[in-house]
């Protein structure tokens, strides 16, 4: 667990929003506290609260006093509007800057797109995209 | 996190208990050592003070003098080995529990003149024993204990020095433990040499013990001296062996291991 | 009440022993060498979280640990502790040393007595002591408190260490390489309970361990000592950004690592995971990703390793 080369909170809260988007953690649910998080994964418990901080200021999760901490009102929404920009900035953009440079044109993209969508055998595509 | 802030009063007043805590523990450690110990001790000489006795009388011989001999000298030394083995076993527990060198001291201080008064009390308690056994039996008890002029005393002023020697050995042991621990073995067996001459000084002091002879041409006392004279000087050896003792402890490291 | 945690500070602390002889309990005699055990360390140890105190063996952790529990005093130089901005020498200080508790691997107890009489007089002089906690914590580590220490393993010897230092419930509780001889599921407790005990009662915890792999995750803090001085000392964020590692095929791997300083290289048959020093740069994880190389975090031990060589690390490169 958490052994990606950013900071393992970083890495904490990245697991948290991807369960809130996926709806494994619904809103207004109770997640782990501090404490359980810490003994869960043995980690610092002020790695897994500075996780959490961030996320309380994101709006992901808000805090209960004396209770702990719980998925926001519309924590998910919210996070798919963000994920959806993001896409486009830091997915598809990039991507697309990629394939300018290689002078894929724009037509040859669109049939890509088109054709996986139809799932069509032996397009241009299956052999560069790794599963 | 909760942050509790203390005020110096707080700090003072945590201070104190810290301290009366670790020294009252000291004392219990210590003295339950050198007393139900030295109860063994003092049971096996009743033991040999009544039993050797009726054992002779058994077999027809008389004695010239009691048991009681070996319980002079042994007490003290008992007690030494007790200090030294008791301040052993403490020192580092003592230290990881929080404890400084200063409540260990006192504590053992402490637990070193109870058993000095229970020691001296045991010992005046079975010369009595014997010389009732002796005069029981019709033999004729030569009077042991303190050589010093006490007069009506006697009992009084043998019980208090050999209460005094008890203590004097027992600190000598710590001492010697203590300095052992910092210092190792070489300078450590170095420094059993200045507890030697307190024992030697308390001993003469007290009675007129093994060393007296040598003591006896500088005028310090000896056999007839005055026994609050005699008393005097042994408070005074005490006070150098409990500030012997303090001056070895207080400086005491426990070296890293490894 | 419990105080708020303990925090140190140590200024050009110096510590130098004498050669000496002594008996160990078995009666022989060992030889303990003169030397410098620590040479000019300043040092702040932040109070309130769990700071790993590292080195190899003859680093000076251990005398560095034992100067804050005031076993020891320093040759030269300060040290303070306490709480706030009240600090204080350690030395014969009731005031920190009833709220500092040191626990050794040898665990320090009464070797004659029973585990129980052993932790009666930890009782009777911490302050804060949770017997509750320390009867549980025995019967985690199926230590019998009945036994005397002599009949204990090692590893059970240093589980007692472990329930006397979280049990005290010191406002500073330095855990000096207390697992020694604890098989590792017995390990994974202690840490849990560490980090269990440590949410629940905030307070400064130093841990010294060569287990490094096992105990990073738990560092708020890290410093590294090194023949008697300070290496390193900083947040474990900050030490664990010092690097990164790549995990993947060779020929792709080697790619990626071309001109970076390679801190340790490990082959698992056609893969090779790479330890880099530095950041990654800004197209290196895209790179990886195309590459399929995963990129990791810096095993800290890696670090560790190549900041404590003897040689200097350009030599072991061109072995490489």
């Amino acid at each position: 667990m958490f052994d990606g080369p950013e900071p393992i909170y970083v890495q904490i809260a990245t697991m948290i929003r991807a369960q809130v988007l996926a709806g494994e953690l619904a809103e207004e649910e109770q997640v782990m506290s501090t404490t359980q998080f810490a003994t869960t994964f043995r980690i610092n418990p002020a790695t897994a609260a500075k996780a959490f901080a961030g996320l309380v200021d994101e709006g992901v999760l808000y805090k209960r006093r004396g209770l702990g901490m719980f998925v926001a009102p519309g924590a998910r929404t919210r996070l798919l509007d963000q994920h959806r920009t993001a896409y486009f900035d830091d997915v598809l953009g990039p991507a697309l800057a990629q394939a300018d440079l290689l002078g894929i044109s724009t037509d040859e993209l669109v049939a890509y797109v088109l054709g996986t969508g139809r799932r069509e055998p032996g397009g241009p595509t299956t052999t560069t995209e790794e599963p | 996190m909760s942050a509790v802030v203390v005020t110096p009063a707080e700090r003072d007043a945590f201070t104190a208990r810290a301290h009366a805590r670790a020294v009252r523990r000291v004392m219990r450690s210590v003295g339950q050592v050198m007393l139900v110990i030295g109860g063994v001790f003092w049971a096996i000489f009743l033991v040999v003070t009544v039993g050797v006795p009726l054992v002779v009388r058994q077999v027809g011989g008389i004695m010239g003098g009691g048991a009681m001999t070996g319980a002079e000298y042994a007490a003290p030394w008992f007690a030494l080995s007790l200090g030294l083995i008791a301040v052993a076993a403490l020192v580092v527990p003592h230290l990881a529990a929080g404890g400084t060198r200063r409540s260990l001291f006192t504590g053992a201080l402490v637990a070193a003149l109870a058993a000095g008064v229970a020691y001296g009390v045991a010992y005046a308690l079975l010369l009595l024993v014997e010389r009732a056994l002796f005069g029981a039996l019709g033999w004729e008890w030569e009077q042991l204990g303190s050589g010093l002029d006490a007069g009506g005393a006697w009992l009084v002023v043998t019980a208090a020095g050999e209460a005094i020697a008890v203590v004097v050995y027992a600190l000598v042991g710590v001492a010697a433990q203590a300095s052992y621990r910092t210092y190792g073995v070489w300078r450590g067996t170095a420094l059993l040499l200045p507890g030697l001459a307190l024992l030697v000084l308390v001993d003469h002091a007290t009675r007129n013990g093994a060393f007296a002879d040598a003591f006896g041409a500088l005028g310090l006392g000896g056999d007839g001296a005055p026994a609050a004279l005699g008393l005097l000087q042994a408070l005074v050896v005490l006070a150098l062996a409990a500030g012997w003792a303090w001056w070895q402890l207080r400086t005491l490291r426990l070296r890293p291991t490894r | 009440m419990t105080p708020a945690p303990f925090g140190a500070r140590l200024d050009d602390v110096v510590v130098r022993f004498g050669a000496q002889r002594r008996l160990t309990m078995d009666g022989a005699a060992v030889k303990d060498e003169a030397g410098t055990a620590l040479d000019g360390v300043t040092l702040d140890l932040r109070p309130g979280v769990i700071t790993g105190v590292l080195g190899r063996n003859g680093a000076g952790k251990s005398t560095l640990l034992t100067l804050l529990a005031a076993f020891n005093r320093p040759t030269e130089g300060t040290v303070r502790v306490g709480a706030g901005e009240l600090l204080e020498d350690p030395w014969e200080n009731p005031w920190v040393t009833a709220n500092v508790q040191l626990v050794r691997e040898s665990g320090d107890l009464m070797d004659d007595e029973r585990v129980s009489e052993t932790l009666k007089y930890y009782a009777d002089l911490r302050p804060y002591w949770d017997a509750d906690l320390a009867a549980r914590l025995l019967d985690t580590f199926e230590v019998n408190p009945r036994k005397k220490p002599t009949a204990l393993s090692r590893g059970k010897r240093s589980a007692v260490g472990a329930t006397i230092g979280l049990a005290a419930r010191a406002p500073l509780t330095i855990l000096d390489e207390v697992y020694l001889g604890m098989d590792a599921p017995t390990r994974y407790a202690f840490y849990d309970e560490i980090l269990a005990d440590y949410a629940e009662h905030p307070r400064t915890i130093l841990l010294s361990s060569h287990l490094v792999e096992e105990v990073e995750r738990l560092f708020e803090d890290v410093v590294v000592l090194h023949r008697g001085k300070v290496l390193l000392a900083e947040t474990a964020e900050e030490m664990q950004s010092r690097g990164f590692s790549l995990t993947g095929p060779v020929a792709a791997v080697e790619e990626l690592a071309r001109g970076r300083r390679e801190l340790h290289r490990q082959r698992l048959g056609a893969t090779v995971q790479v330890t880099i020093e530095g950041a990654p740069d800004d197209g290196t994880a895209a790179a990886a990703r195309a590459a399929g190389v995963e990129l990791g975090s810096l095993p800290l031990q890696d670090l560790f390793v190549r900041l404590t060589q003897p040689e200097p690390a350009g030599a072991t490169e061109v072995r490489r």
